[in-house]
C-alpha cells in the first residue's frame, strides 16, 4: 500500500513528528484467556475477537467518508467564527492562519470553511475534541456527533496488518481525540483523500470498522451441575433446546467448553458476530439495540420493535423490573433519566457480559461485551441509568 | 477423581462410545473427539451428540395406537401369504399370523394386526424380510422411517432417557440390522408395555432421539487461514471469517473454533434445533429440500415448500458437479428405482452433511456423516448422489482436493 501524499505540508508535518512506516511496526502481543467468576451459569472464559465486515459494507461507509474536508459550523457566521475558536482553546495565530489559508462561505444558517490538511493535523487533541464539538450540528455528516471510536489498541494493530500502510495509521493517530478517555477520531476524509489506491482506501476502511467482541466458552465437566445449567440457560423453558447439548459435552472425554453459541436461543446465536443484513431494513429503519433486546428470545423477529415506541410499550406490559441479580436474557435498559429517553437495550447473558448491537449502522455487529464496557459509552450523560427488566412467566418469576 | 482406567469395549458401529471400569469399580461409557480426513476445510474434530425434541413438541403429536399394523396395499392375500411363509419363520408362527392375527382384505389391499406373540418372536431375518417390504410402503409410517440407531448400541443410545430397562431391553430385541446402523419399528407394540401417560411420552421423546455432530475447526499457528476463509466464506458474502480466524489465532488457549460460527446465518439459527411451530403457519414444515436451498439466505424463503418451485430453481440458478464437492454445494439424492428425488442436503466438509431429515416436526436441523445418511434413506437400492452448486458462488482458488462422498 502507497500512501498518496497531497502537498508537502502533511510530508513535513510526519518527518517532524519523527514518523514512518518501520519504525511503527510493533508487535501485538497475543491475547489471553480469562475466567470468570463462578455462578448459577456455571464458568465461563473469554478472550477477545477482532470482527471486519464484509468488502461491500466497507465499499459502502468508504462511499460516505471519501470526500472533501468541509467543516460546516452551524449558528456562526464570519464575524462570531473567530471568537467561538478562541473559546474551545486556539491560539489567535492558528485562528488567523486558518481564516487566511482556507476557503470560507456564508452558508443558510452558519459558516462553511474548507481548512488545509496541516492545520487540520496540527491541532493538539484536546483542541480538537473541543473544536469538533462545534461541528456536531452539521446537518450534512454525523461524523462529529458519532466520531468511530477507536480501542486504544487499534493503531497498533492495525499496523501489523500486512495490507494497511502504517503511516495511515500514524495519521489516524494524530487526529485522534478523547471522548471520555476513549479515543475517537472524525478525520476520515482527509485521511482517505491521502490514499491513492481504491483498493488501499478499502483495507483502511475495513480496519476502521474493526469490531472488538468476545468469544464465550462455556468450561464444563463431569462434576458440573446440570439441572443448575439447565436451569439458568434453559431460562425458565424460553431457550429449551439448551440442555442436550450440555450433557452432550459433560459426557465427552476431551471437551470441557462449549461455545456459547450452542447456548444462546436461535435469534441471537442466528446474529452474534455478524453485520445486519440489507434485507432487515424496512424502509429508513434498520435493526438497533432495541430491536435485538425485545427479539432476543423469539424465534422469528418482530420488526415492531424497529420502532422505541413498540420496544418501550412491550418492556412495560410485558415485562418486570428485576429487583436483584440479572438472569440469562434479561433486557438491560441504559435511559438517560434527564430527558426521560432509552439510550440503549441489550440483553444479559451471564457473570457481567451481554449480548448487544451497539447502533443502528449496517457496520455495527451483534457483539458480546462487558456491560460495563457497553455502559461507559453512554456516560456523557450526567443522570444515566441502568435497570433490568424480565419478561413476565409462570416459569420465570423473581424469586 | 473418575478416572478411566481401561477400555473394555468399543460399540459396533460407534467408535465414539468406549466402555471403561472406573476407579470405583463401576462401568463407566465415555465418548470421544474424532478427527476428519484433512482438506481445504482444515483440521476438523468432531464428537457426537444427541438431541431430543422438548415436551412441548412431543405433547402436539397424538400417541399412536398400541395396536400395530402392517399394510400391504395393492397386494393378494396370497402374496402376503407367501411373504409369510417364505420369511424364515417357524410354522408355529405362521399359523400365528395366519390364523390367530386379524386380517383385513379389501379391494385396496391388505392389512394384518400381528399378535403381540409375532412381534415378540419373530425370527431376525423374517423381521428383516417382512419390515423390507413393508418400508417399501409409505403407508407403514413405523417401518418407512424407523428409529434409527446409528450407533448399533441399544442401551448406549437411549442411556439417560428415563426409559426403563425393560423397555431398554425390548427395544433391543425387536431392533433389526439396517447397513452399519440398527432399525426400530415396533413403537406401537412397545407402547402396550407402558404403564401411564408419562412412560408412553417419555417412551416418544426417547424415539425421537437423533444422534448429531458437534464439529470444531482446530486452528494454530501454522493454520493457513486464507485457504480456510476461502473455504468457508465460499457463496456467503455477508460475513468475513479471516478477523475471526486471526483472533483464535493470536489468543493463548484457544486452539479450536466452533464450525458453527463459519456457517451462515440461517443454518447456524436452526442447527441442532427442532421446528418452532410458527414455521409450519404456511401449512407445510421445513423439509430438506427447503433447508438445503435456504442455505445461504438470510431470511428463508418459503417458496421452498414447493417441489415445483425446488425444481425450478435448482435447474435456473444452479449448475451440476461432480466430486470433488466443495462447502456449500446440494447434494440430492435420488432412489435408482423410481428416479424420484428423496432427499438433499448441503455438503460441509470430508463427508459432513447439514440435513433436516424429513418435514417433520420431530425432525431437528443436524450435522450428519454422509454414510449415516445414505443408511437412513436406502430402501431396496442405496440412492444414487447428485451434487449441485450455484452459479454465482464465489470461486475461491481451493488449494488441495476434495475427496468425493460415498455414493456407495
Amino acid at each position: 500500500m502507497r500512501l498518496a501524499i497531497r502537498g508537502w505540508r502533511i510530508v513535513a508535518f510526519l518527518i517532524w513528528l519523527g514518523l514512518s512506516a518501520a519504525s511503527a511496526r510493533n508487535p501485538v502481543g497475543e491475547h489471553a484467556v480469562k475466567v470468570g467468576q463462578p455462578g448459577p451459569w456455571g464458568l465461563l472464559e473469554t478472550y477477545e475477537i477482532r470482527l471486519e465486515p464484509p468488502p461491500d459494507y466497507a465499499a459502502a461507509a468508504l462511499k460516505s467518508d471519501l470526500r472533501e474536508v468541509v467543516w460546516r459550523f452551524m449558528g456562526l457566521n464570519s464575524q462570531t467564527l473567530p471568537e467561538a475558536l478562541e473559546k474551545v482553546g486556539l491560539s489567535r495565530e492558528q485562528i488567523g492562519d486558518l481564516l487566511k489559508r482556507s476557503e470560507t462561505f456564508d452558508m443558510d444558517g452558519g459558516i462553511m470553511v474548507k481548512p488545509p490538511d496541516d492545520w487540520v493535523l496540527s491541532i493538539e487533541p484536546k483542541t480538537r475534541g473541543q473544536l469538533y464539538a462545534l461541528l456536531k450540528d452539521d446537518p450534512t455528516t454525523s461524523i462529529f456527533q458519532f466520531p468511530y471510536v477507536l480501542d486504544p489498541r487499534w493503531y497498533d494493530e492495525t499496523i501489523t496488518m500486512a495490507e494497511v500502510d502504517p503511516t495511515a495509521v500514524e495519521l489516524i493517530r494524530k487526529l485522534s481525540y478523547f471522548e471520555e478517555s476513549v479515543p475517537v477520531f472524525a478525520d476520515m476524509p482527509l485521511v482517505l483523500n491521502a490514499v491513492e489506491d481504491l483498493d488501499d482506501r478499502l483495507h483502511l476502511m475495513r480496519a476502521m470498522l474493526r469490531e472488538r467482541s468476545l468469544a464465550v466458552r462455556l468450561r464444563l465437566n463431569k462434576g458440573s451441575d446440570l439441572q443448575a445449567l439447565s436451569g439458568y440457560w434453559g431460562a425458565g423453558g424460553r431457550n429449551r433446546d439448551v440442555l442436550p447439548i450440555l450433557e452432550s459435552v459433560v459426557n465427552t472425554d476431551g471437551v470441557e467448553r462449549l461455545d456459547l453459541v450452542h447456548v444462546l436461543p436461535p435469534l441471537p446465536r442466528m446474529l452474534l458476530y455478524t453485520y445486519a443484513n440489507p434485507q432487515m431494513a424496512v424502509g429508513t429503519t434498520r435493526p438497533d439495540c432495541f430491536w435485538t433486546a425485545a427479539n432476543f428470545f423469539n424465534f422469528e423477529p418482530s420488526d415492531r420493535f424497529l420502532d422505541v415506541r413498540s420496544f418501550e410499550m412491550r418492556l412495560m406490559e410485558q415485562y418486570e423490573e428485576v429487583i436483584g441479580e440479572p438472569r440469562f436474557g434479561d433486557v438491560v435498559l441504559i435511559t438517560d433519566e434527564d430527558k426521560q429517553v432509552s439510550m440503549h437495550a441489550c440483553n444479559y447473558l451471564a457473570d457481567g457480559l451481554v449480548f448487544t448491537k451497539n447502533g443502528r449502522s449496517f457496520s455495527r455487529p451483534w457483539v458480546v461485551d462487558h456491560l460495563n464496557e457497553v455502559q461507559a459509552g453512554y456516560l456523557k450523560a450526567p443522570n444515566v441509568s441502568v435497570r433490568y427488566f424480565r419478561q413476565k412467566s409462570p416459569n420465570y418469576s423473581q424469586p | 477423581m473418575w478416572v478411566p482406567s481401561k477400555a473394555l469395549s468399543q460399540s459396533p458401529g460407534d467408535e465414539s462410545v468406549t466402555t471403561v471400569i472406573a476407579d470405583d469399580g463401576s462401568i463407566q461409557r465415555v465418548k470421544e473427539t474424532h478427527r476428519v480426513k484433512p482438506g481445504p476445510w482444515g483440521d476438523l474434530e468432531y464428537y457426537y451428540t444427541y438431541l431430543e425434541a422438548p415436551d412441548s413438541l412431543v405433547e402436539l403429536v397424538p400417541v399412536p395406537s398400541q395396536q400395530t399394523v402392517w399394510r400391504f396395499p395393492g397386494s393378494k392375500p396370497e402374496d402376503v401369504r407367501a411373504l409369510f411363509a417364505n420369511s424364515g419363520m417357524s410354522e408355529e408362527l405362521i399359523d400365528e399370523l395366519g390364523n390367530r392375527s386379524v386380517w383385513h382384505i379389501s379391494v385396496d389391499g391388505i392389512r394384518v394386526h400381528p399378535t403381540d406373540r409375532v412381534i415378540k418372536e419373530l425370527p431376525i431375518g423374517a423381521r428383516l424380510k417382512i419390515y423390507q417390504v413393508l418400508r417399501g410402503f409409505e403407508e407403514n409410517s413405523f417401518h418407512r422411517n424407523p428409529v434409527i440407531i446409528e450407533s448399533g448400541d441399544v442401551a448406549g443410545w437411549f442411556a439417560g432417557t428415563g426409559l426403563s430397562d425393560i423397555a431398554i431391553a425390548a427395544i433391543d430385541s425387536l431392533s433389526y440390522p439396517l447397513g452399519p446402523s440398527l432399525a426400530f419399528s415396533d413403537l406401537p407394540f412397545l407402547l402396550g408395555l407402558m404403564s401411564s401417560e408419562k412412560e408412553e411420552r417419555d417412551l416418544l421423546r426417547a424415539t425421537t432421539r437423533t444422534r448429531t455432530l458437534i464439529l470444531r475447526l482446530r486452528v494454530n499457528k501454522d493454520s493457513d487461514f486464507q485457504t480456510l476463509s476461502d473455504y468457508w466464506t465460499a457463496g456467503f458474502k455477508y460475513k468475513d471469517i479471516l478477523p475471526l480466524l486471526e483472533s483464535v489465532q493470536r489468543t493463548e488457549g484457544v486452539e479450536r473454533i466452533d464450525i458453527a460460527h463459519l456457517l451462515p446465518p440461517l443454518p447456524r439459527k436452526l442447527l441442532y434445533t427442532f421446528p418452532s411451530v410458527s414455521l409450519g403457519l404456511s401449512g407445510r414444515y421445513p423439509d430438506s429440500f427447503w433447508t438445503a436451498l435456504n442455505f445461504f439466505e438470510f431470511w428463508p424463503k418459503e417458496k421452498f415448500l414447493n417441489t415445483v418451485e425446488v425444481e425450478k430453481e435448482v435447474r435456473t440458478n444452479f449448475t451440476r458437479v461432480a466430486p470433488p464437492y466443495r462447502y456449500g454445494d446440494i447434494l440430492v439424492m435420488i432412489d435408482p428405482g423410481s428416479g424420484r428425488v428423496v432427499h438433499s442436503c448441503v455438503y460441509l466438509a470430508d463427508d459432513i452433511v447439514y440435513t433436516k431429515n424429513g418435514p417433520g416436526l420431530l425432525r431437528p436441523w443436524i450435522l450428519m456423516r454422509m454414510p449415516d445418511l445414505i443408511t437412513r434413506l436406502a430402501s431396496e437400492q442405496v440412492p444414487v448422489v447428485e451434487g449441485w452448486r450455484r452459479k454465482d458462488v464465489i470461486s475461491p482458488q481451493i488449494s488441495g482436493e476434495t475427496p468425493a462422498v460415498s455414493n456407495r
